[in-house]
């Protein structure tokens, strides 16, 4: 397949990235390397805008876990993800601001077992409130020896419910070969 | 005492040096590499062996950490409860930027379950 993208084309997705207030955003692989550098440039963004110390810290907090998120999913997945013919290691991150609050979005596919339980744990943690949730992260941290990376994820979710200043969000639309793209949202 | 090799900060793992006459040890910068216990569990063996004859402070001034590294740097604060427990002089100082209550806070979860003695320290 060869890319191609038209400048009309082009003029529109920059068109809808504006109308929805997204100022920065990352599509494709999510290896170490971009993800430091990616994190990079937004933390230099968040510290030239109006942002104090408090909200860049939770904000790139959120970042760097989402990002960690998916690096570690697809990792774990790569064979699986690349035979049913998604961009294996791809996602995406959006980050938009309206005049309070940071938004930041994730999304990755996922094999279609791993919705379920990924959903489940999005909506326990909802309904957690801060000290149930410090609690949960506490917990958590103890739980697990620090040499295992299995449960990074679990760890990153409750990270990103604490820092987020409403609930955190998923959606999810199912795709027929097994798979199905999952999102998270969160606001700081 | 057990020698400790000084390491150089990168965007994503801490700096990390060893004062030998005030016994301190200092992380600074941030810390969210892919593998966190590979870059921790040098340091940690080394305070470990440490503490078995000496005491120790551990300065902390990180900006980020992420969840794997706060599991490492709570292996690190065990390893200052037995070392405390078997009467060492040790200590933990926990340093934020006084803007940043996100880190203010991070620091006083890690030191409200120690007994070793703990300051956090708001700087400018």
């Amino acid at each position: 397949m060869t890319a191609s993208l038209s400048v009309a084309t082009l003029i529109e997705l920059g068109n809808r990235l504006r109308l929805a207030n997204i100022q920065l955003c990352f599509s494709g692989p999510f290896t170490t390397g971009i993800i430091q550098h990616f994190g990079a440039a937004l933390r230099t963004y968040l510290e030239r805008g109006q942002s104090n110390a408090s909200e860049v810290t939770g904000v790139f907090s959120v970042y760097i876990e989402m990002a960690q998120n998916i690096q570690r999913y697809t990792t774990r997945h790569y064979e699986a993800l690349a035979s049913a013919g998604v961009g294996a290691s791809n996602g995406i991150i959006v980050i938009g601001r309206n005049e309070r609050r940071t938004l930041l979005v994730a999304g990755n596919w996922v094999l279609r077992p791993s919705l379920d339980p990924l959903i489940a744990r999005v909506q326990e943690l909802r309904s957690l409130d801060e000290a149930a949730l410090k609690a949960r992260y506490k917990q958590q941290l103890r739980a697990a020896p620090s040499d295992s990376e299995e449960d990074g994820a679990g760890m990153g979710l409750i990270t990103i419910a604490r820092h987020a200043s409403a609930p955190i969000e998923c959606e999810h639309v199912e795709h027929p070969q097994g798979l199905a793209f999952f999102s998270l949202s969160a606001e700081v | 005492m057990a020698i400790f090799a000084n390491i150089a900060g990168t965007d994503t793992t801490p700096s990390v040096a060893f004062d030998p006459v005030e016994r301190r040890l200092s992380l600074e910068g941030e810390s969210y590499p892919e593998n966190a216990f590979r870059f921790f569990r040098p340091i940690i063996e080394w305070a470990r062996a440490h503490c078995a004859s000496d005491g120790l402070t551990l300065d902390l001034r990180i900006v980020y950490m992420n969840t794997s590294s706060v599991r490492c740097v709570m292996d690190l604060l065990d390893v200052l409860e037995d070392a405390f427990a078997r009467g060492r002089v040790v200590k933990v100082v926990w340093r934020h930027r006084s803007t940043d209550e996100r880190a203010r806070r991070m620091g006083e979860e890690f030191v409200e379950d120690l007994t070793v003695p703990s300051e956090i320290v708001s700087e400018p």
